[in-house]
């Protein structure tokens, strides 16, 4: 058995164990729900923001309360390098903006697709690590969910308002999934006695 | 004469196995620490299934042995004990990983 461990199996369970609790799952569909909102109304840009918050501030503080004192906490290896880091947190999201804020102003029946397949693609980076199929028909959903938007557009819907129809679609998608996954999760793990949790 | 030596020294890296790490709740626990940067005593728990007093004994072994360094600290004043493999334990766990390989290569079908 030993020596048939596959290291990159390891890693994989290790990822998956923080993963299930499905916790990202609901915080991204929050986050689409409001992004949507922008969507709706251009003049509710405050709504980015807070979508923005979700990922960074609101999960981890989910993550502290819910998943670490269950299932323990493990800090995992930071990327690569600065360059690398710098590119996926700063430059790729940047690069994405402006590149959905100009479609939107100069194609903009071509948002639900490029939003579609951006959010594929960031999707596809966690479905790639886990190796969950839930998480990969999430992204061909995405995917699909871009097209079938194409699809209203041709026939004359206007393309935010579809945009934002789309996103709250996969948002009640994602957060039925992740409240699914949570309450499996909660039954699964229960807390284990505090003296446990301080070994 | 000559093939009885050739048959030691493919068996050499036999003798160099560390039997700290050999034995297989400790190299499950190695093996954990090798892909994080550092865990606690619960998820370690959960990973390996071993239970508290099991898990206990074998990171003190592992400690006393300079593998695997335990850091208690406090996060909202719970505390919280974090482990992580030294760097005597990653090449330690390197070399072992080398070694059984020469090991199991060696030995014929």
């Amino acid at each position: 058995m030993v020596f048939a461990m596959d290291m990159k199996k390891l890693k994989q369970d290790s990822y998956r164990l923080i993963r299930r609790d499905g916790l990202s799952d609901i915080c991204a569909g929050l986050m689409l729900a409001m992004a949507a909102v922008f969507f709706f109304n251009f003049r509710y840009a405050g709504a980015l923001i807070v979508a923005c918050s979700m990922q960074t501030i609101i999960l981890p503080l989910c993550r502290k309360n819910i998943t670490y004192p269950r299932v323990g906490y493990a800090k995992f290896p930071a990327r690569a390098d600065k360059k690398t880091m710098i590119f996926w947190d700063f430059a790729v999201p940047l690069i994405a903006i402006a590149l959905i804020v100009s479609i939107g102003i100069w194609a903009r029946w071509l948002l639900p697709v490029s939003l579609g397949l951006l959010l594929a693609g960031l999707s596809l980076a966690g479905a790639r690590i886990t190796g969950y199929l839930r998480d990969f028909v999430i992204v061909g959903l995405f995917i699909t969910s871009g097209f079938a938007g194409l699809l209203f557009i041709w026939n004359g819907k206007d393309p935010a308002l579809v945009t934002a129809y789309q996103l709250w679609i996969l948002s009640v998608i994602l957060v039925t999934v992740g409240l699914v996954q949570l309450i499996c999760f909660l039954n699964k793990y229960p807390k284990p006695p505090q003296e446990i949790i301080n070994e | 004469m000559n093939d009885e030596r050739m048959e030691n020294q493919n068996l050499q890296p036999l003798a160099e196995i560390d039997r700290v790490i050999h034995e297989p709740a400790r190299l499950l626990i190695l093996a954990y620490l090798s892909v994080v940067e550092s865990a606690d005593f619960l998820f370690l728990m959960n990973q390996t299934n071993l239970t508290r007093g099991n898990l206990s004994s074998h990171l003190s072994k592992l400690e006393t042995a300079g593998y695997v360094e335990i850091k208690k600290e406090f996060v909202d004043k719970i505390p919280r004990t974090l482990l992580r493999l030294s760097e005597k334990g990653r090449i330690a766990f390197h070399e072992y990983r080398r070694n059984m390989k020469q090991v199991l290569d060696s030995l014929s079908e």
